[in-house]
Parts: C-alpha cells; structure tokens; sequence
C-alpha cells in the first residue's frame, strides 16, 4: 500500500495506490493515526487507486471515521472504483462516501437485476427460443389429481387412507406433498414437498435434519413413494426447447416459460419440466408434517404458518440450477383452483402447480437429452440443496413477484386428461 | 468439480481451473491472492468482476488462518474454475470445524458510532456470492463451495463509469 499525502486548504487528502486487505490495512492504519496525532482533523481518503477491500480495509475506515467525530474532525473517501464503492456500501458505509458527483441511479439495483415487468408479456418478448425438438410418436400426457390440498388450510388430521403410493416410472411427472417409506406409520412424520420426473423422485423430508432426498428408478427397481396430495401424469413429454433472454441480462420469468410451453404444446394445458440456470426462486416449503399428529385446527392460519411453511422473503438459490417440474395452463382453462395457482400478478397470467428443485450449479448443454437421461446425469452429478413450491408473491417487487430464470431446457407436453382421483 | 478443463462452459467458452495449495499463515495470504488475481485477469475477467470473488478467499481464508488452527499448522487448498461467465470457489482447510455460511450476520441498522465490527467479512461474502455452501468432509476438512457470475459486477461498473 502506498500512501501520498496532498493538502488542499483545511482538507487533508492520503491517495492510496494498492490493496486495502489485512496487510494494507494494518500500514494505513498507522499512518492515520500518525496524521490524527499530528493534529489533522479534516481527512479525506482518495481510493481511485484501491483494486481490493476488505472487512479488514473496513474496519479501519470505521475506526477513523468514529475517532475524528469524537474529535469533532471528518473524515470520508472519494474516487472509489465501483467495486471497492460496492464493498462501503454492502458494509453500511455510504455515509463515508463524500463524491461531490450525483449518486448514480441505479447503482444499487444495477441493469441486471431488473428484469422486464413480468405479467402482461405475450410469448418471445423476454425469451428466445432455440433448438426445439419434437420427439415422433409422444402422444398426450395422462394426468391424475391426488387428495386435496386444501385440507392443508384446514388441519384436517390424515390417516392411512390418505397415503397414496404412486410408482415412479421414467414415464411418470409428479408434484405434491409426498415422503419415501413403507407406508402411512413410516412417512406420516416427514411429508414434505416432492416432485418427480424421467424416473428420479425428490423428497424434502419435514423431519430431522431438512436434508433433502432421492430416489433413482433403475433396473427393476421403481421407486414409490407415499402422497397425501398430488398432481400425477404420465407420457412422454414430447416438445423440447431450449430457452435465454431476448434482451441481455433480463431474466425470464416463470410465467414465460409456461405461455412458451403451452404455445409450443399448442394446448391449454401442459406438463413441464424444465433444467434452468437460476436468477432466483420465490416459493414455499413445509415445514412440518401435516400427518404427524400435533396438527393445529388452522396451520396455515397466522401465527401457526410460520411454524408450518417456510417462506423465501426474496429470490433464493441464486445461481444454482434448478429443476422444476409441473403443470402449467392457461388463464382461461378449467383448473381445480385448491391447485392451480396463478403464476403472476397479472391478468391472463398462466396457472400452475409447480415445484422446483435446486441443485449445485453445472453449465448447461442447450441441446437435446432424453429427459430420464438428463435426470439420472443431474442427480448422480449434482448436489440437492432443496425443495420449494413456487409461488407468485406480490411483495416482492422486481420480475413481478415470480421465480427468474437465465436460460432453461424445457421438456413439455400437452395433457389428455385431466382426471380427478380423490 | 464437474468442470474438467477445455469442457465447454455454459456460455460455450473454455473452463480453466487451477488450484492452490499454500500453508495457513497471514503471510501466505498475499502471495495466494496475487496469483488468483492474475489468473482471474487472464481468463478475462474485469477488476469489478474478480473482487468478490478475492474478497471471499481473503475473508474465508483470514477466519480460518485466526479461528482455525489454535495449535499445529494447517494448509489451505483453493480451486478456481471459471469460465468467461461464471467462476467457481471451493476452499479447504483441515482445521476445526466452522461453518461460515450460517454464522450471524452483523447488525447494520445500529447507527455507525456504536456498531460492533464482527461478521462483516461473512456478511460481504454472503452478499456478493450467487451460491454459498459449507460443508464438513469426512476427511476432517471444511469445504466452502462458492459461485460468482461476472456479468452482473461488470455491467454494474460499466453503467456507473458512465455517470
């Protein structure tokens, strides 16, 4: 760290050339304090030659800041470059920041992160689509309603009859509230959010640990885990597209995907699923059983939901990749609503019932892979971090209130049916 | 690592990785930084880019070097693979165990005359990372795994210049 001294009236400015990290901050220090015993009250630092700050950096800026107001001195930095700036700013310090230039405007939010108002977008506007591949022969997906969530908000106590096993072929696409055991005595403590797709099924237990986990179909061996409720299909899903931004660095949101899938599908309903790099997902997750046996009369009611659901208060899993699996529809077809949810806060925005997986990140491949080929790479490659039900939250302000996405592969088909199995 | 060298990255350029193996000393630091700096630089990516992910060797690797080793010597891994796009950090270390990612975040709402220093550096990488994991390996070591993406500091630099 090199220090240079320069008076300018009252005003005592150090231009500081090098890196501001432990060793640096330890030489600045002493030299301020050197300055301060000297009788220098009004101090500036210059950092236009600072490449690197950090907490140690910081906490010598603090230090002096506090210790010239004590002295009824001042002390602040000018000229810092946008990333050692960043560093004051995520540290709390814009107070230090004495620029005689206007605060640029979007410094905090920055182009990226602001995405297109999702919601009223009509397909292609924030994505472009690449790479389709339509396999011959892959009819419509059969699809089967479970149970009913509904009774999630009720509290309503589950017995072994509300147990059902589904079997988890590499035909099979599922969402819904599931756990893996032997039955109803075995899973009733840990339902948790599930989905499945191209033979591997994913659980996020509600007991122990919140570990989330998998089962591959392979072999003779078909996984089956437990449902209490659920959106079941079966098929192939015979569309594949590949997807990213039509504008740079404008993520795609979730009830784009859907309207390019039910556009792709030429239906007004359709199963997806999808492997996307993520720009952050809003869901939700339980949190408890609601088969154990403490269930509450009401616990989706407030107080009790914070202990039943687990809400991401902002995007979450930031650059992970994620896999999310369900049925998407458009506004107008006839959905069950204690299922189908509207993706956006607009009007006409698509309904669905989705969950989404996330996975440590792996650089896509924006070609086509049979969908039981991509899954069984993407479990036995990449690590879970967890299981969310996605959600349109209209708190959150930026993209609309919904899950964004960079760039996705997305296997989808149109339904046949959708029957109701109770 | 799922990322071997020359494979195609997510943007379709090139993955470079290196690693780093140096003794867990303050004195080691610098060296170790220097040469993540330069390798970063090399695979193209600008000073904005490459801070948080220098930040986060310096913080993790200063915690571990001060908390982690009260008695013997230890030795810090680091391996960096990156693309044009996106880089990602793993650190090891083989002291005591110390999971950095849910450690307490500071109090920035204390106005700045009376507020405590601690956690900061946690706090900074846990901002400027895209993904932020710990774990502890059965080999006795603690393994952060990290992801930065550069495209988002490099926009965010290029539109304040401008102003």
């Amino acid at each position: 760290m090199d220090i240079q001294q320069h008076q300018n009236g009252a005003v005592l400015t150090l231009l500081l050339a090098g890196r501001l990290d432990s060793a640096g901050a330890n030489h600045l220090d002493a030299e301020l304090a050197a300055v301060v015993r000297g009788g220098g009250r009004d101090l500036r630092l210059d950092l236009a030659g600072v490449s690197f700050l950090s907490s140690a950096g910081i906490r010598i800026l603090l230090t002096h800041y506090r210790g010239l107001k004590k002295l009824n001195g001042a002390f602040g930095v000018v000229n810092s470059p946008p990333a050692v700036r960043e560093v004051i700013e995520l540290s709390g310090l814009s107070i230090l920041i004495r620029d005689e230039t206007p605060e640029p405007v979007a410094a905090t939010a920055g182009p990226a992160a602001e995405p297109a108002a999702g919601g009223g977008k009509t397909g292609g506007e924030t994505a472009n689509v690449a790479a389709v591949v339509r396999t011959p022969g892959a009819g419509p997906l059969r699809c089967r309603l479970i149970g009913d969530p509904g009774r999630l908000a009720v509290g309503r106590g589950y017995d072994a009859a509300d147990c059902r096993a589904v079997a988890v072929t590499r035909e099979t696409l599922a969402v819904g509230i599931g756990a893996f055991g032997g039955g109803f005595a075995e899973c009733r403590g840990a339902f948790g959010e599930f989905l499945a797709a191209g033979g591997a099924a994913a659980c996020q237990p509600t007991d122990g640990g919140g570990t989330p986990d998998y089962l591959l179909a392979s072999g003779n061996f078909i996984p089956e885990p437990c449902l209490l409720h659920g959106v079941v299909c079966e098929g192939t899903p015979g569309m594949f597209f590949h997807f990213e931004p039509w504008a740079a660095r404008v993520p795609v949101p979730m009830s784009e995907v859907a309207r390019l899938c039910l556009d792709h599908a030429g239906a007004d309903s359709a199963a997806l699923v999808m492997l996307a790099d993520t720009a952050g997902l809003l869901g939700a997750a339980l949190k408890r059983s609601p088969a154990a046996g403490d269930v509450p009369a009401a616990p989706l009611a407030f107080p009790e939901i914070r202990q039943w659901l687990s809400f991401t208060p902002e995007r979450a899993h930031v650059g992970s990749l994620a896999l999310v699996v369900g049925v998407v529809a458009r506004a107008t077809a006839a959905m069950p609503a204690s299922f189908f949810r509207p993706l956006g806060g607009a009007a006409g925005s698509p309904l669905a019932h989705l969950h989404a997986a996330a996975f440590t990140f792996q650089a896509l491949p924006d070609g086509f892979r049979p969908l039981a080929t991509a899954m069984s790479g993407l479990f036995s490659t990449q690590r879970l971090q967890g299981l969310l039900h996605l959600i349109h939250d209209d708190r959150v302000i930026t993209g609309g209130g919904e899950s964004l996405f960079w760039r996705g592969n997305v296997w989808c088909g149109p339904l046949a049916s959708l029957e109701v199995a109770l | 690592m799922n990322t071997p060298e020359n494979k195609a990255g997510m943007d379709g350029g090139p993955v470079r990785r290196q690693e780093w193996r140096v003794p867990a000393r303050m004195d080691g630091l610098t060296g170790l930084l220097a040469k993540v700096e330069a390798f970063l630089e090399a695979a193209g990516w600008s000073l904005a880019a490459s801070h948080p992910v220098l930040l986060a060797i310096e913080e993790l690797a200063t915690n571990t070097i001060k908390y982690g080793y009260p008695a013997a010597a230890g030795t810090l891994e680091v391996v960096l693979a990156v693309t044009a796009a996106t880089a990602d950090l793993t650190l090891r270390d083989d002291g005591m165990p110390f999971d950095p990612v849910t450690a307490p975040p500071p109090d920035l709402d204390q106005p700045v005359e009376d507020r405590p220093i601690g956690g900061l550096g946690l706090h900074l990488v846990r901002r400027q990372s895209a993904s932020f994991v710990y774990r502890r390996l059965a080999t006795g070591h603690n393994e952060v795994h990290l992801i930065f993406h550069s495209l988002a500091a490099t926009l965010k630099s290029g539109f304040q210049e401008l102003h």
